[in-house]
């Protein structure tokens, strides 16, 4: 299972990823919102994990494009607190799942799991 | 050529001697060179913390993520090659400013994780001398991270800031107390004498809203506080939190010398009040400014009532058009037949009655 993380702290991203791939998971990094484009394009990822404040492209834009393809996959949001607003607004463009800054990793897992078991069902 | 015309030459070559003209472009030479060394010197000085943390950086970041992703960091060794490092203030900083930003993103086993990591590399230390600095910025540097690496041992130290003369440290200080204790945490208004602005109230309100609720302990305290900042503060709360036991208190503030208290007073007692509210409001609008005016009959809306019709009607033809239209709209809402006294007026004074009519109308077809 590939999951494309975008997060333009390195640190976080770095921490997702490797509690990530302790549980099996294949990752894909980005730091910035025009390289996650990209890779969503040539990589064809199976869930993406988008912060909404990223350079160049913002996490909403990147919902609304990939929500536009035909067969679009699962995306949660992360969002900084109080960002209430921004995130019902990724949520209307199509997001799946969104996460507030602090979240636990167990809990962004679950949500990976749900949503990635859910697609297996539907597929 | 204009300087000979007009003399300046003459009389300036007789008062100064070419001695000191040299003298000064010696000094002026001097004092450029020197800014220049200096400029350069800071620019050195700059590239060399960033090169030093760049060096670093990667190998810190991969090492802060491997421990803090165990499922305990209690007991971690620390390689041979970062602990040399730690010795250096500037790395110490790095991994305090890391660990800080990665606390603030995460809850639960990585959260408790970075706290050991910060406890066991003696970082609080850093951070507890920062309060000691003569220098601001670092007490709020080292209030913060204090404050979320949950440090609450620190309580005596950083409640001391919650009054203090600088009004970042001041920020940064009630903050934290709130970020630690939540609602009890707000007894730093019983002394606070330093104006709390109002943007930090509202920082404040945010902060709470995201914590559970408890009870106030000083209420009464604070709304007859000699800092009018803390009554107006002691009234938002009353008002978020439909304190509705300090009602009479609240009542009190509409008489206060301080405008922002009042016009913060009538919000509140909009929210909180009983059946005499509205009148009271409305005895309060014949001392008051424009500002508070034009506050009162913005509020009306949730408390006002038949009653107030004749003071409506009243205020209809006084004052300012704002205020006017302000109390057609109290009275289009609130009273019976408040509209159809509006069409009246409309037909006996068209100007302005007829067009605050028809757009009181419009908004209520809408």
């Amino acid at each position: 299972m590939k999951i494309l993380i975008a997060e333009d702290d390195s640190l976080i991203l770095k921490t997702i990823e490797l509690c990530l791939k302790r549980d099996g998971f294949e990752i894909i990094c980005c730091m910035d919102g025009l390289d996650a484009m990209e890779k969503i394009e040539q990589l064809n990822p199976d869930l993406i994990i988008v912060d909404i404040m990223l350079p160049y492209f913002s996490g909403l834009e990147i919902v609304g494009k990939v929500k536009q393809n035909k067969n679009p996959v699962p995306i949660i949001v992360i969002s900084a607190m109080g960002q209430q607003t921004v995130v019902d607004e990724a949520m209307k463009l199509g997001a799946d799942e969104y996460i507030s800054k602090p979240f636990n990793i167990a809990a962004l897992t679950a949500h990976i799991k749900r949503l990635t078991s859910m697609e297996e069902v539907v597929a | 050529m204009i300087l000979l015309k007009t003399g300046f030459n003459d009389g300036f070559a007789r008062h100064v001697k070419p001695v000191y003209m040299y003298g000064a472009s010696v000094v002026f030479i001097l004092v450029t060179i020197a800014l220049v060394i200096a400029t350069f010197y800071t620019l050195y000085i700059k590239k060399k913390k960033n090169s030093f943390k760049k060096s670093i950086g990667h190998t810190l970041e991969e090492w802060i993520t491997e421990v803090i992703i165990n499922e305990s960091s209690v007991g971690v060794a620390v390689p041979e090659n970062l602990e040399k490092l730690f010795k250096k203030p500037q790395a110490r900083q790095l991994v305090i400013d890391e660990l800080v930003r990665n606390k603030s993103s995460f809850l639960g086993s990585v959260s408790e994780n970075i706290i050991n990591l910060y406890y066991q590399l003696g970082l609080n230390v850093d951070s507890r001398i920062k309060l000691d600095d003569s220098r601001t910025h670092i007490q709020c540097q080292g209030i913060h991270e204090l404050c979320v690496m949950e440090q609450k041992d620190q309580l005596q130290k950083v409640y001391r800031f919650t009054n203090s003369i600088n009004k970042d440290v001041r920020i940064e200080a009630q903050t934290a107390v709130i970020q630690w204790y939540g609602f009890k945490g707000l007894r730093f208004l019983d002394v606070v004498s330093f104006p709390i602005t109002e943007f930090q109230q509202l920082k404040l309100l945010e902060l709470l809203r995201q914590l559970p609720f408890t009870n106030f302990s000083n209420f009464n305290k604070w709304l007859t506080s000699t800092n009018d900042t803390v009554v107006s503060f002691a009234l938002k709360l009353a008002e978020h939190y439909n304190q509705v036991q300090v009602h009479k208190e609240a009542e009190q503030c509409l008489q206060h010398k301080n405008e922002a208290v009042r016009v913060q007073a009538v919000k509140t007692l909009a929210k909180i009040g009983d059946s005499k509210t509205a009148h009271l409001l409305t005895l309060a609008y014949e001392k008051e400014k424009f500002t508070n005016k034009l506050n009162i009959l913005k509020e009306l809306p949730k408390i006002a009532g038949d009653n107030q019709r004749d003071f409506l009607i009243v205020q209809l033809h006084e004052g300012h058009e704002y205020l006017k239209l302000a109390a057609a709209k109290v009275l289009a809402k609130c009273t019976s037949e408040g509209m159809e006294i509006l069409e009246a007026k409309s037909y006996d004074t068209p100007v302005p009655y007829k067009d605050i009519f028809l757009h009181l109308k419009s908004e209520a077809e809408r």
